[in-house]
Order: C-alpha cells, then structure tokens, then sequence
C-alpha cells in the first residue's frame, strides 16, 4: 500500500469508533475535529492513484484522486463538518458513529478506482443510513427503515450481480467509463443500482419514504450522500448516456408534481431533492464539459443548500413536534432567524441570482440549450419554476406565516438551540458565497469553465421567471392549502403489492409443509412404522410366553437382556459404541 | 422580528407590501424587455427566448399549469386518506 | 500424493476416548467430565491441525485399517475438503462446549453425562466422514452419526421431544436405508470399488452406454444423503428443534447438516466427478433441486415466527448454497460452495448461541417477544446483528466471500438464473433476519416486560458466541486460510 496519502473516508469510519471513549468537551471537540481533519486531507491530496491493495488477486484502487473526486470528497467533507455541527447536541454516541460511517463511505465510493471496492463502500452506506432512520425509534420509523433496507439490499444485490457478470466478461474490475457495455446485461444492472440510489423514479420511492422518518439530524446527513455519491458514480460510468437525459429531465417534474400534494414538510423537501436530482441526472446524460461541469456544480451546490432547508425544517420539528403542513402556522414571529436562514436556503434552491443555485443549474439548463434540447430546456425551466413555487413559496408560507390558528402556546416554537443555528448559518454563507464569488468554485470543476452566469439576459429573465411565478402563488393561494393525505407513488408495489405476493404463496406452501408433506410422513411413514414396531413386540412377547414352557428361563433372561439394551439409556448405546470402535480398531492393528 | 409582525400584522402596511411588490414585477417586465435591447446580453440558444419577457410569461403559466396539473392528478388518482397504508 | 499416517483415524478416535472417559466419570465429578470434553476437543483440534502443513503440500495422510472385500475397506484419507470441515467442526466443538456448560447448568438440565458422551461420539462421526477415503467408510460413520444424535434430539425427554426425535431418526435412517444402501451397492456394482478418487470411479464406458442407470443412482445419492435437508426431505431440521440449543447450533452449523452436503460434495466431486455429472445431465438434477431449496426454505422462513425455527429454515435454504456452488462445477462455483460450509457454519452457530442464550435469559422464544432486547442483553444481540450481515452476505464478511465466489460461479456456468436464485436467497434472508435485529434495537419493550426481573446474559455463553460472530468478520477479512483449502477441492 503506497503511503502519503490518507483516506479521509477511513479517519471518519475508524475516528468514529473513538467517540464513546470521550467525555464533556473532548468528545465535542472530536466530533467536530474528525470531519474537519477529513475536509483537510481532502483539500490537501494530491491527484494521482493512491491507494492500490491487492485482494483476491485483483487490484483495488482505494484512492482514485482527480478533479472530479476532489470535488466530491470536499464537499462531501464540509457537509459531514456542517452535519456535526447541527447534531453537537445529541446525547445518543450511536448517532455520531452511524453519521459519520455513512459519511466515510461516501467518501470511501467517492475514491473507489475499481468496483468491488465500490461495492464495499457502497453497502456500508446502505447499513448506515437505515441505521439513521431506525434510530428515531419511533414505529413508524421502523417500519420506514426497513423498506429503506430492502430496497437498497436489492439496490446493492443489482450492483453485484452487474460487477461480477462485468468481470467475467473483461477480467478488470477498473471503475471507468462503461460506454462501451452500453445495453448489455452488466452495463444495466450496473446502472439500475446507481439509478436506484439517485432515486430516479420509479426506483426513487423510498427516498420521501426513509427521509421524513429518520431523526432531525439523521435526515440532515441523509440529503447528501446517497444520492450525490450516486451521481457522482453515474458521472463516472455513464456520462453520455441519452437514456439519462429524459429520465432526469422528467423527474425533474415528477418531483414537482408529487410536491404541490404532500403535506408533510420533510416529504415535500424530499419530493425535491430528486427534482434537483433530475437536474444533476439530465447533466450527466447531455454529457458536454459544460453539461458535467454544471452537474458537479450543482451536486456541490445542492449538498449545502439542501442540508440548510432540512435543517430549518428540522429545526420546526424539533421545537414544536409539527411536520405536517396543514397543521403548522404563525412561526414568524417566535422563530425569526430560523426562518431568516432558512430563506437563503429556498433562494439557492431556485436559483434566485446572488445565490449558489444561479450559478449552478443555469450551466444544466444553457448545456440542455447549447445541445439545442427544446424539450429537455422547457422542462427543466418549467421544474425551475416549480422549485421556486414550493421551497420558496409554499413551504414557508404555510411553515412560518399562514393561517393564524389557534395554538397551545408551547407549540409556538422559539429558536433552535446555537448549534444548530450555527450550522444553518454556515451553510447559507456557502449558499450566497458561492452565488456572489462564482469563482471560488468554478476552477475546480472537472472540465475548463468558459461560462459566465451573470449575463443580463439571464438574470432578467430569471427575475421575470421567479416574480411571475410568485404571482401566480398568491393568485392559486386558495387552491394550495394543504391536505391531510398521502400520494400514492411507486412503493406501493413493494409496500402492498410485494407484501400480499409473498403472502399468498406463503399460505400454500406452509399448507404444503406442514399438511401435505406432514400428512405423507404421518400415513406413509410414521404409522406404518409404529404399527409394525408394535406388531412386533407383541410378537415377541407372545413368542416368550410360548418359549417358557419350553427353554423357558434361558430366552426370558435373553430377552431380558436385550430390552436392557434397548432401554435407550444412551450412556450404554455409548459405551458399547466406542467399546466397539475400541475393539475395532485393535483388531485392524493387530490384522496388519 | 417585531419588523415582520409589524409589517404583515397591519393591514394598511400589507397592502403597501403588494403594491410595492406589484410595481416590481413591472420593472422587472421591463428590464426583462429593455435591457438585453439595449445593452446585448448573452447570446440566446433558442428563437423563443428572445420573445421579450419570455422568463415571465413561461414563468406565470408554470406555475399555473403546475398548479393546476397536479391538483387534477392527485384528486382523480394519487391522493389517498393518512391511513392508508396501515392495513 | 498419498502418504500413509495414522492421524487420520487417531482424529478419529480422540473424541470416543473422550466419550467413554465422560460416561465413566459421570455426574458425581462434573467439572472432570467437562474438563473431558474440553480436552478431547482440544486434542482433535490438534490432531487435525498437525495434517496442514502435509495436505497443503499435497501430500494426503491416508489410512487403511481393515480390507473387508476387494474395493470394500474402512479407510481414512485427509485431504484438502475434508480437512477443512474437521477443521471447522473441532475448533466449533470447543466453543460449543464451553457454552453447553453454560446453558446446563444455569437450566439445571438433566441426564448430562449422556449429552456430553452423545455430543462427543457425534464429534467423532463427523471426522469420520470427513476423513472417510471410501463410500463404505463414509457410510458408516454418517449412520453412526444419526444414531448417536438421537438421543441428544431427544434429550428433554417430552412428549413433543420423542415426537420430533422419532420423525428425525425416520427421515434420516429411511432415506439412507432407502436410497443410499442402494445407491451404494450399485456404485460398486458399476465400478467395483468405493474408493474417493479425483475426477470419479466411474468407468467411461459405463457412461457411455447406461447414462440413465448413473442417473438413478445419482438421485438415489442426492436425495439419500438427506441430512442435506434438499426439499421435500426436509422437514426433520425443523423437527429437531426440539433439541437443546447447543444441540440445535451443532447439528445446524456444524455436525449433521454440513455432513450431509459434505457427503453430496464427495459424490459430486470425488465419486461421479465434473465430466461424468455433466455427461448424465445430474449437474441439473443438482442445481435444480438446490436452486428450490433456497427459495422455499427462506420463503418458509420468512413466515416462521419461533426464532428457532426460522433460524433452521435458513439453514434449509443456505445448505443449498454449498450443493449449489458444488453442482456448477467450476472452480468458482465449488470454491465458493466447499468455503460456505465453513463460512455458514461459523455464522449459523453463532445465531443458534444467540438464540439459547436469549432463552436461557428470559425463556423467551418468539420473536415478537423481542422488542427492545438489546438494550438488555448487548452482547447476544450484536452478535446476532453481525452473524445477520454474513448470511445476508454484506461486505467484509465471511458470507460475503462464499456469496461472491458462487456469483462468479454462475456466470462461469453461463446461468443468470442461477445468479437470480443467489441473490434473491440474500434478498430473502435479509427480509427474514432484518425484523429481528430491528425489533431488538429500535422497538420499544412493552411496558408489561419492563417491570420484568433483571436480565443478565451468562458468561460462559455470551464468550463463545462473541467468539464465533467475531470469527464471522475476521473470516471476511481475511479469507485467506479458508480459500487456500478450498480452492483445492477443484484442482
């Protein structure tokens, strides 16, 4: 194994481990100083191939280190410091640990040179976050967590069935471009897999499913890795792909819609994160320096605004106990900064210029245009338009301001605790950093950037784009109050529809176990046998009542000898087998 | 924020708020339409975008159309009661 | 090559010694009678162990003892498979002795002197069979183990108990009695000799003119050896529940049930061998069967609710794993199948320890009962929860190493289908092992459980239950020794 370079990913999943060691302080300062030490050796590495193990007489890349994994691995570190952050205050070590081992793995796929590599990372951050949704303990949330886990256990089955069919057909296991499989049998597990972890529907239910559940800080972490690892990987393998192109640019709207019905605030959040996943999706599909340098952008962007947006609907749950829309209200006025930080968040979102978003998503949509995708363009602009109307509108309208309802008084709210607050303020000055210093961040994008967002054609029209799209909010005010109902989406084929499956043929086949075949051993086998065992032993004893008159004693004693033996006492069985053993073998060694 | 209670509590500054709002949407038209004219902004990838203010009208009908689409969706098909999935 | 050494047998006979010393010793002197078990234990483990260096090196210690008819003899031959699941089954042996301490003595059982000494023979079939170097020998000792295993199923002595010893020793006696004696008298009929050999005994002509003969006789095996507990022969592994646990934990993970496939791979591998199975078509015989296995037995398991029971379909269905793996005849697939024996068995005993050791605590069965479990008994459940990751087959543990190996298997063999059924036994086996370790951890106790007196996991068997679960992961980091010795089932 080559030295010099660390693998940030394995300080985080190891360093965890350290925490329920600490006490007081020392521990939080671990907590913070663990991600922190991750994001510098992200920022420090080098490019190059670090890493190399040989496992299985292959050879695994742990530490594959170019533009477009740097960029990754740091923004996956910041958001891992920003996480720990926002969770300082959890009692609950178990949280710490899982957190960051999610964390580390994402890093760990970030890095991955070669597939199998990529599998092992990938599976740890499948049992990590369930472990993050189980751990809010509430029924419900149990429940959640395990569809989470079956799905991502067929996620990860699809992933492995895709390398080892990839393997034997080209005996490497290198992670690269998989354009030249493309319709094969490996090529479409291999994408299936990370497909489903991007959350394209209709693989993509169990996103809005696992994320209003996990806890408060849980889902926080959540927002960032498993779906953005997924893009990143999809980057990798599959940039170019049309197929990706309508997918993303139609779950870009499938996010939309599904979001103008839910009630639930985490819900809706999620519902558009595979919006904004359309978006990266639709990216990595157009395939152009600029269409891979937007998607990366907008990965990076996404992970903090994102993150910000829970965190301020974390922060509601956690300081009044609501989640659902219809029953939230009136929070502006105890809850002021939340709401402040959180607007920063739903103006990165829709790509309100000055913010993260502006700079990011237009490079998508100008790629869609420069490839002269009409449709695509009117979608993603369309999708735009519906971010805007739900995180920025909608949700903090019925979450902060809204009906004035009669509330019991502590469900008011007040203002999360500094920590959190913190947190959220560090997010929101990466999202109007990045968004006012675009070229912080455009050198490191895997492509040379010759884009410029700030062009008065773009910022007009995006005005124009956002004001008449909250126009249109006030004027649909009445027709968007929120409902107490749930939208049927794609996991009622597991969640029904597999469950009633499996149930019926379970009962046939119990029947078959225990009655058919149980019924088989009862009259083939087991009566017959017993029936003859007795006949048996009346048979003997009437044969020993004969023989007294005749030999009498000597076959009463011999018989008696031999229920003796067939007392089943097994000590005796014992004895005489090992004695027999015994002699056997002193007569094979005295025979040679 | 005593600001904002103050400002959305009152009625009479409410209103202001819309005006106020309503005034910026017309400059925004405006700008949208005068400016790329005046000073050439970036170059347009598809005919329809130089439609003056073409961001705010596909803006409006999004959003209507998003609006309207999805309700009509959800009540014929998507929507079901709470409960639902506890059988 | 074959090297003549008397350790074989010796193996052999180690823990019969230890049998008898235990029935002589009896209850008076417990902690001698234990210290018996432990010891003849240990002297297998040594045994066994000082024959690696020599069937690394290809050098096979054999040994014949008696010459009963030509081609008919009681035989001993270690080689690479053999050596590896004696090498399993004693250093599992030991652990399960320690912890069957535990769980008699804290339940206050009765007729122990019995269980030890039945244990002990059990443990000196088993290296019988692995080190048999005949079908003859292997017979033997594989009717010996049944037997001797009875009155251990039988051990609580209950009415339920005799019942389901009974439809044990039914099941398995018949179906040898039945099909094997057959099978076995025909073999020699065929070939004229019992002897394992590499690449088959039988005769190329044979193959060429009666391929429908070989046929049944190769079913007659397949389904003889019903300790393989193939579908529809199945049924007697859940009836031995009955059974104490450390009983159940033996015959699931290591004596009974690994003999049966242990004996299926023989005959694969060493009586029919790769050309002959693929000539007579038996490999689809093979796989079929196996491929309904996995699937019926988690399918059955999914909708048991005694954890015990669960636990023993699980084995129904990752037996066929090995008979699977067996049944591709390619290097992968048999690498994978003859490591699974040891990688299941290490994973499946450490769920059935948990399993006791959760009964012995708070005498509960059910795994709707174990909500919240974890908070009281730490150990035992995160022992649980990592054996669960290595039949699942995730990353980094050893039932990750057989699963990937069987993988590349089926796509050697040119089978998605086969693929299919792998994986959708790990999908399976995650749908039926997840709720446990979920209602452990993040379910709340009922309030009625909480007033509960206090629970304590007992030592002497939380230790060899850490052992094996902890051996899970170590064999998934470093598979290295078990991959060595597999590897050379297949040369």
């Amino acid at each position: 194994m080559t030295l010099g370079w660390i693998h940030p990913g394995l300080v985080l999943i190891l360093g965890a481990w350290v925490l329920p060691l600490l006490r007081g302080r020392i521990k939080r300062a671990a907590m913070l100083l663990l991600p922190a030490a991750a994001l510098v050796l992200c920022l420090a590495s080098t490019p190059g191939t670090h890493g190399v193990v040989r496992v299985l007489g292959q050879e695994l890349v742990l530490g594959r280190v170019d533009a477009t994994s740097l960029v990754f691995a740091c923004v996956f570190s910041l958001m891992a410091c920003i996480g720990m952050v926002f969770a300082l205050r959890v009692e609950d070590d178990s949280r710490h640990i899982t957190a960051l081992t999610y964390a580390g793995s994402a890093l760990g796929v970030t890095f991955a040179g070669d597939l199998l590599t990529l599998y092992v990372f990938w599976e740890v951050m499948a049992i990590a976050s369930t472990l993050l949704v189980w751990q809010s303990r509430e029924p419900s949330a149990v429940a959640a967590g395990f569809r989470y886990l079956l799905v991502h256990v067929v996620g990860g089955l699809a992933l492995l069935a895709g390398i080892v069919l990839h393997w034997s057909r080209t005996g490497s296991l290198a992670f690269e471009d998989m354009g030249a499989f493309s319709g094969g049998a490996a090529w479409s597990l291999i994408l299936v897999a990370f497909l489903l972890n991007a959350a394209v529907p209709p693989l993509g239910a169990w996103l809005p499913d696992a994320y209003a559940e996990a806890t408060v800080t849980g889902a926080v972490f959540m927002t960032a890795f498993t779906t953005k690892s997924a893009v990143y990987v999809l980057i990798r393998g599959f940039a170019g792909t049309e197929l990706l192109v309508w997918l993303g640019a139609a779950m870009a709207i499938y996010g939309v819609v599904y979001a103008v019905l839910e009630n639930d605030a985490r819900r809706l959040l999620a519902y558009h994160i595979i919006s904004q996943v359309g978006y990266m999706v639709c990216g990595v599909g157009i395939g152009t320096e600029l269409a891979i340098n937007g998607t990366t952008a907008h990965a990076f962007a996404h992970i903090l605004y994102k993150a910000l947006l829970f965190m301020g609907a974390g922060a509601v749950l956690q300081t009044t106990g609501l989640r659902k829309l219809s029953e939230m209200g009136g929070l502006y006025r105890t809850m002021p900064k939340t709401l402040g930080l959180y607007m920063v968040g739903a103006f990165a979102i829709s790509a309100v210029p000055l913010f993260s978003g502006f700079v990011s998503k237009s490079m998508v949509v100008s790629a869609a245009g420069e490839t002269h995708r009409t449709a695509v363009f009117l979608m993603l602009t369309l999708a735009s338009a519906g971010t805007f109307l739900h995180t920025g509108l909608k949700l903090p309208y019925y979450m902060f301001f809204g009906r004035e309802a009669h509330r019991p008084p502590d469900r008011r709210g007040r203002e999360p605790p500094a920590n959190m607050l913190a947190a959220m303020a560090l997010a929101a000055l990466a999202c109007i950093l990045l968004g006012v210093f675009p070229g912080l961040l455009y050198p490191h994008l895997p492509n040379p950037v010759d884009y410029a967002p700030y062009t008065l054609q773009h910022v007009t029209s995006t005005l124009g784009l956002l004001g008449f799209t909250a126009l249109g909010f006030f004027l649909l005010l009445e027709h968007l109050d929120p409902e107490p109902t749930i939208s049927l989406d794609t996991d009622w084929f597991y969640r029904r529809g597999a469950a009633a499956f499996v149930k019926r043929i379970q009962r046939p086949l119990a029947r078959l176990e225990s009655g058919t075949v149980g019924e088989i051993y009862e009259f083939v086998i087991r009566r017959p046998v017993l029936g003859a065992a007795t006949l048996l032993r009346r048979f003997d004893s009437v044969v020993v009542d004969s023989a007294l008159v005749g030999a009498g004693r000597s076959t009463r004693s011999l018989s008696r000898l031999l229920k003796t033996a067939a007392s089943g006492h097994a000590q005796h069985y014992g004895l005489l087998m090992a004695a027999g053993l015994l002699a056997l073998v002193a007569l094979a060694m005295l025979a040679r | 924020m005593s600001f904002l209670e103050r400002m959305l509590a009152d009625p009479v500054r409410r209103s202001r708020l819309k005006r106020w709002f309503h005034v910026g949407l017309v400059v925004v038209v405006i700008a949208e339409i005068a400016l790329p004219l005046v000073f050439g902004g970036g170059a347009a990838h598809f005919s329809f975008e130089n439609f003056p203010a073409w961001g705010s009208i596909y803006g409006f009908v999004s959003c209507v159309a998003i609006i309207v689409v999805s309700k009509l969706i959800g009540k014929a098909w998507l929507m079901r009661r709470e409960d639902h999935d506890d059988s | 090559m074959v090297t003549s050494s008397v350790l074989p047998p010796l193996a052999v006979l180690a823990p019969a010694l230890g049998a008898l010393l235990i029935a002589c010793t009896g209850e008076r002197r417990r902690n001698l009678r234990e210290f018996w078990s432990v010891a003849a234990g240990v002297a297998q483990l040594a045994l066994v162990a000082w024959m690696i260096p020599d069937v690394l090196e290809s050098r096979t210690p054999a040994c014949v003892l008696i010459r009963v008819l030509p081609g008919i003899e009681l035989g001993f031959r270690a080689d690479a498979m053999g050596l590896l699941f004696a090498l399993g089954a004693s250093l599992l042996w030991i652990v399960t002795s320690f912890y069957s301490i535990g769980y008699m003595r804290v339940l206050e059982e009765h007729a122990q002197t019995r269980y030890y000494a039945c244990f002990a023979l059990a443990l000196s079939a088993t290296i019988g069979v692995a080190f048999a170097a005949n079908l003859f020998t292997l017979f033997l000792f594989y009717e010996g183990l049944t037997l001797v295993t009875y009155p251990l199923v039988g051990h609580k002595e209950t009415a339920e108990a005799r019942a389901g010893a009974r439809k044990y020793v039914i099941y398995l006696l018949g179906a040898a009695k039945v099909c094997l004696v057959a099978a076995i008298i025909l073999t020699y009929g065929v070939s004229g000799t019992l002897e394992f050999r590499e690449g088959g005994i039988l005769p190329a002509g044979k193959l060429a003119e009666e391929p429908v003969l070989l046929f049944v006789i190769f079913a007659l095996f397949l389904f003889g050896f019903a300790k393989n507990a193939l579908v529809p022969l199945h049924s007697w592994l859940p009836a031995a529940m009955v059974a104490p646990t450390p009983v159940s934990a033996l015959l699931h993970a290591v004596a009974v049930v690994k003999t049966g496939v242990f004996s299926t791979l023989r005959v694969f591998l060493f009586v029919f061998g790769p050309y002959a199975m693929r000539e007579i078509g038996a490999d689809h015989l093979a796989l079929g069967a196996a491929s309904v296995t996995i699937v019926v037995g988690s399918l059955l398991a999914l909708g048991q609710q005694n954890l015990k029971a669960r636990l023993a379909f699980s084995t129904v269905s990752q037996l066929s794993y090995i008979l699977l793996g067996g049944a591709l005849l390619n290097s992968s697939g048999v690498l994978g199948g003859t490591a699974h024996i040891t990688n299941h068995a290490v994973s499946k005993i450490t769920l059935f320890l948990c399993a006791g050791s959760i009964y012995v605590s708070t005498h509960k069965t059910e795994i709707g009962q174990m909500s919240g479990l974890a908070r009281r008994m730490p150990w035992t459940m995160g022992a649980f929860a990592l054996a669960s990751l290595s039949i699942v087959g995730i990353p980094l543990t050893s039932g990750f190493v057989s699963k990937w190996n069987l993988a590349l298997g089926t796509v050697q063999g040119h089978s998605l289908v086969l693929l299919g059924v792998l994986l959708a036994g790990s999908l399976l086996s995650a749908a039926y092992l997840g709720p446990i370790v979920y209602k452990a951890y993040f379910e709340k106790e009922s309030p009625l459980e909480t007033a509960d007196t206090e629970v304590r996991e007992v030592p002497w068997m939380v230790v060899p239950l850490s052992i094996s679960a902890a051996a899970s992961l170590l064999l998934g980091i470093f598979p290295g020794p078990v991959l060595e010795l597999a590897r050379r089932a297949l040369p």
